[in-house]
């Protein structure tokens, strides 16, 4: 009886046992491409990635996320890269700058660091960059042009082909040196070449396809400071010291990613020292949060992502200048800045340039007579323009009411938010405005076009991301019938300045032409867009850590990660 | 018993046909996985007509089950479309994710829930018959999400007073630890803690509630007073006569509860970031991977009508007169 009764505690107590042993030894299945390493934590750092990488070869428009470059910076090289002022550097892979050999016709060279080695053991070479131009220079294959008439003809998926494909002739001159032909002069000539390189002599082994499916599970090899260590899809990623690295060898041994996506999940990581550094979507609820972490530094930046609304040509009422002037002077941008941004910090700041962003080199306020708001002057010009309120408030004119629609992506918090005060604030100018979001990136298709429904809504809120190339990367944004110009503005005169820029080597002349540019848009008549303001970063990591500095271009803080020290 | 499990395996056949048809035609009627290639006016009719072919979609709809099903039976359930690996690696791996969650909060629930009814039964209306009941309430009510978010805050703050990490609050394990078997499994049952604890408190309320009742109506039958008019000693009544029997309707709810969270403990996992199977439906569907959802939808019935089937052979086991019937 007595063994009876102990029978009955030990089956339970025993289940408990199994099932802490089977539960806390599971897993592994997924470990198989592991390397465990030798290294502590200390000599490490654990990163809260918001996004795991889809591919290696993150240049693909599919698999472009910042998390994926962050990463894949440190394993692959660069020719150059931007310093978080905005300037471009020479990379690992670089021996100097580019260099214009001739002007006439117009010939750039580059040289690669004689050091550069593949882990493998192959140079880093010219036949690197000629395959990265022949997958991103928008040709079928081999520089042979897109033909229109063959619709199966798809170039290769490459993030931009900006510059790429104006060369006419790329010359590998020896292992270490390539020059390229362009049809004309492209002052940011110099940008080329700024992303991480795939090695093409794997590429090349692997197929027609490997561009976007040779890389998807691992870089397969290093010429970074870095390179793969164990990588559990959908959990982690570490990097580890690349020993045989050509350069200066990295300080931290590993840096491992952990993807966490949601930014109150990275504050509890780092509150409980589970992650060493977050990156996350700044939130005001999630700021003071970091700030309250002993030992934990946290730093706001204003990086060049900068939200605007974006007007459709299309919509009778905004075709009318007098009503983009009018919402352009009663939009009160200083208290969406008061409300949405200071909580971040105190330095925020209404953006009155659409290409250059506040604090880097050719910032300077366009806005001119139309910076303030002022509902009066917005009341007047819309009576002036025969704009006349209705029996319910909102204006009218030849029986079409003063009514638009915006759209946003939906889940967004700081950008609904912006929707809710722009409603109150157009109720004031008779304007009935009605939020028509969609989820997450399905907004894009609306406004882009990529859905039936395409082109139907009136005004858009959402964001471009300013760059070291602003010729390059602006044009197509306002230049007639542009694929980044979704409302439809268009103007002769705008176009030309934009092209006479591409084409100035001067940087100086380069940047009065855009500044001219943009001063043409801010015009009463013109008013594409009206930018709001730049958006917010929050870097926040153990002061322990040295050297760590946020970098708000789409280089991002890992941007010289290799210098990360621990100093205590 | 034998024949008992044949015939119950026998009726587990047909309804997981009938569920797989379902999880398909739904999955099918609910939209068009090529609608994005059409709106691109830069594909050509060839390129989607090549995809449809491929994809088996310019067949009839039972046509396109009869693949499906056949695959699935071989274990091919497709790729998926956001992680590029065949489908039923990544069920595979999550399911294991879940499965290591639930087993532990599962086990340990049944024991406690078990221990909490019976004691609660016995002595009835008593103070811890009063505080069980009280506490039971307490955490039934309780959102998911809510609990969880506060014993991750309790677990942070006993980690900063005991100056050592015990409570982890994402994943499973903690990536690149370089530790011995002690130190690895020490690390996996730090992370366990806290999301088991969410389950076990959510369901010991529900199951003590369950074996409370199930034994008070047992503990008032005539076996049970015949048991003790024949001079059995307390614990062998309840024990041997009482429980077994009390156990019957327990062991239902424990299988079903059981096949539905393997279905992802999604409020749980999304909390303390496990990528199991209801981060897995969430990001699935976000992603409109039609083959990965299909996927989800297959093994969720087919674990649903595994615990069933489990559910059954255990009711079997614990009631002989089931098994005869």
């Amino acid at each position: 009886m007595r063994s009876d009764r102990a029978l009955h505690w030990r089956i339970p107590a025993l289940l408990c046992v199994m099932a802490l042993v089977l539960a806390a030894c599971g897993g592994g299945d997924d470990d198989d491409d592991t390397s465990s390493t030798d290294e502590t934590d200390t000599q490490g750092i654990t990163i809260a990635a918001e996004q795991e990488l889809t591919n290696f070869n993150q240049n693909t428009s599919a698999d472009n996320l910042l998390w994926g470059a962050m990463i894949v910076r440190l394993v692959w090289p660069q020719m150059y890269f931007q310093t978080p002022d905005f300037k471009l550097e020479p990379g690992f892979m670089a021996d100097g700058p580019a260099e214009v050999v001739t002007e006439d016709p117009f010939t750039v060279r580059w040289k690669i660091n004689p050091d550069a080695v593949w882990s493998d053991g192959t140079p880093v070479s010219s036949d690197d960059l000629e395959y990265y131009w022949q997958s991103c220079n928008g040709a079928v294959d081999e520089g042979e042009p897109v033909d229109p008439e063959d619709p199966e003809a798809t170039a290769v998926d490459c993030v931009s082909t900006d510059g790429y494909d104006q060369v006419t002739q790329f010359t590998k001159v020896d292992e270490k040196t390539a020059e390229a032909v362009f049809s004309g002069p492209i002052a940011e000539f110099d940008s080329l070449f700024s992303n991480p390189i795939p090695p093409a002599h794997i590429a090349r082994a692997e197929g027609e396809d490997a561009w976007g499916t040779a890389f998807i599970d691992s870089p397969i090899v290093s010429a970074g400071p870095y390179t793969l260590g164990e990588y559990v899809k959908g959990e982690s990623l570490t990097l580890e010291r690349n020993e045989e690295f050509y350069g200066e060898p990295a300080n931290l041994e590993t840096i491992t990613f952990r993807f966490i996506e949601e930014p109150g999940q990275m504050v509890d990581a780092l509150r409980n020292g589970e992650v060493d550094l977050i990156y996350p979507q700044p939130q005001t609820d999630t700021i003071p949060q970091v700030e309250e972490i002993p030992d934990v530094a946290s730093t706001i930046s204003f990086g060049p992502t900068w939200e605007h609304l974006t007007f459709n040509f299309a919509n009778t009422a905004l075709a009318d200048a007098a009503v983009r002037q009018a919402i352009l002077l009663g939009t009160n941008r200083v208290e969406l800045v008061d409300i949405l941004m200071k909580p971040f910090s105190e330095e925020a700041t209404v953006l009155n340039n659409r290409i250059f962003m506040n604090g880097n080199d050719g910032y300077q306020n366009n806005a001119g007579d139309v910076e303030e708001y002022d509902i009066d002057a917005a009341n007047a010009v819309l009576d002036d323009a025969g704009w006349v309120e209705g029996s319910d408030g909102i204006r009218e004119k030849d029986g079409e009411r003063l009514a638009l629609r915006i759209i946003t992506t939906g889940g967004n918090t700081l950008r609904e938010d912006t929707e809710e005060l722009l409603q109150s604030q157009y109720a004031e100018l008779g304007i009935e405005l009605t939020i028509d979001n969609r989820p997450g990136s399905d907004a894009f298709d609306v406004i882009f076009g990529a859905e039936e429904t395409a082109a139907d809504w009136d005004i858009a809120l959402f964001a471009w991301v300013g760059t070291v190339t602003p010729a390059i990367s602006s044009a197509p944004v306002y230049g007639t019938g542009q694929g980044n110009n979704p409302g439809g503005y268009t103007n002769p005169e705008v176009d030309t300045v934009f092209a006479e820029a591409i084409a100035e080597l001067d940087q100086t002349r380069r940047f009065e032409l855009l500044n001219e540019a943009d001063a043409m848009m801010w015009a009463p008549t013109e008013l594409p867009d009206i930018p709001l303001y730049q958006k917010p970063t929050h870097l926040a990591y153990l002061d322990k850590y040295a050297n760590i500095v946020d970098n708000t271009t789409s280089e991002g803080f890992t941007w010289n990660a290799e210098q990360w020290e621990i100093v205590e | 018993m034998f024949s008992y499990i044949l015939r119950r395996l026998a009726m587990s056949i047909p309804t997981l046909v009938v569920a797989s048809f379902f999880v398909f035609v739904l999955v099918a009627a609910s939209g068009d996985p090529l609608a994005e290639l059409r709106a691109n006016p830069g594909i050509s009719d060839a390129t989607i007509n090549a995809r449809e072919q491929e994809l088996n979609l310019d067949e009839p709809l039972l046509s396109q089950y009869r693949v499906w099903a056949t695959n699935a039976v071989q274990g091919d359930l497709g790729e998926s479309v956001q992680f590029n690996e065949p489908v039923s690696e990544v069920l595979a791996r999550r399911l294991g994710v879940t499965f290591r969650l639930v087993f532990l909060a599962t086990i340990i629930g049944v024991v406690v829930a078990v221990f909490i009814g019976v004691v609660a039964a016995v002595k009835q209306y008593s103070l811890f018959d009063h505080g069980s009941t009280f506490l039971a309430f307490v955490f039934f009510s309780m959102p998911v999400f809510w609990l969880a978010a506060v014993l991750k805050d309790a677990g942070i703050r006993m980690n900063d007073r005991f100056g050592q990490t015990i409570f982890y609050t994402v994943g499973e394990r903690t990536p690149n630890l370089d530790a011995g078997f002690i130190g690895q499994l020490t690390d996996r049952a730090g992370h366990l803690l806290l999301p088991s604890l969410t389950l076990i408190l959510i369901s010991v309320a529900g199951w003590s509630r369950y074996q409370r009742a199930s034994m008070r109506d047992v503990l008032h039958t005539d076996y049970v007073r015949t048991a003790r008019a024949k001079g059995l000693s307390e614990s062998q009544v309840l024990g041997r006569h009482a429980l077994r029997n009390a156990l019957v309707p327990v062991v239902t709810v424990v299988a079903l509860d059981f096949g539905a969270i393997l279905g992802g403990a999604i409020v749980t996992e999304r909390v303390f970031a496990w990528k199991g199977m209801g981060t897995l439906l969430i990001e699935s569907l976000q992603n409109q991977d039609t083959p990965m959802v299909q996927g989800w939808l297959l093994a969720s019935a087919v674990i649903v009508i595994m615990f069933n089937f489990a559910a059954d052979i255990f009711y079997g086991y614990l009631d002989p007169r089931i098994r005869r019937a």
